[in-house]
């Protein structure tokens, strides 16, 4: 699954703590990367999904 | 390009698809062809449809020709690779480099995964910490050493643990492949 968002970058660092947050208390195989001038991100969740999407 | 209005690595620079065209020559729904913009940089009069087609992702029209504004080539490259304990530590050195108005040309933020990968895939030996890539472009060697000062301090000051210059940061998109090289 890959999210590519941006926002103001004076909200930048809340979203890259979100995301890192996020990938550690779900234990996912996250990358976090991004256009960071812009105010992006990409959140690269690798893995097997257990759970099928409808 | 222009159908999803495309941006990446230098749009910190010299902005996304929407900010550098002029024109568009657009075939409708209905079969008929028009024209939209300026060659001039600048317009007050009428409604920006230009910018209306850019993004819609080919549902307004087929785009068969546009006009793109260029950017002249700079004279002078320099380049820094900052690492950081942690990726908020980094986030808010961006913020900070963002706001202090230091113009870079590109500013990646990547976490020590993301570098692994980079290392595997590129055969490369990068440090595995969360990293900051940036890249300066102007007109004299000196301009550019005080921007790449002004640049450590604020990562210094934002808990930066190594601050090393390059002379190339090259990244391709999907983190396939990047390469870097000490400054001669």
């Amino acid at each position: 699954m890959i999210i590519d968002t941006a926002v103001p970058l004076s909200h930048y660092s809340r979203m890259v703590q979100f995301a890192r947050e996020t990938i550690e208390k779900h234990r996912i195989q996250g990358y976090i990367l991004g256009h960071a001038g812009d105010g992006n991100l990409h959140l690269i969740a690798a893995g097997i999904l257990k759970i099928p999407i409808l | 390009m222009i159908g999803n209005n495309a941006s990446g690595v230098r749009t910190v620079k010299y902005g996304g698809t929407k900010d550098n065209v002029l024109r568009l020559e657009v075939v409708l729904g209905t079969g008929d062809i028009i024209r939209t913009g300026t060659l001039a940089h600048k317009s007050s009069s009428g409604y920006n449809l230009t910018r209306l087609f850019i993004g819609s992702e080919g549902t307004l029209g087929i785009v068969t020709e546009a006009t793109l504004r260029l950017a002249g080539i700079p004279e002078k490259f320099s380049a820094a690779v900052v690492h950081f304990d942690s990726v908020d530590d980094a986030s808010r050195a961006v913020f900070d480099i963002m706001g202090a108005g230091l113009g870079p040309a590109a500013l990646e933020l990547l976490d020590e995964k993301t570098i692994k990968v980079i290392n595997v895939e590129s055969h490369l030996n990068l440090k595995e910490t969360p990293t900051l890539f940036l890249e300066f472009t102007g007109a004299s060697e000196a301009s550019l050493r005080e921007e790449l000062i002004r640049t450590e301090e604020i990562c210094k000051s934002n808990q930066a643990t190594g601050f090393q210059r390059v002379s190339v940061v090259r990244r391709e998109t999907g983190c396939g492949r990047l390469a870097t090289r000490p400054m001669s």
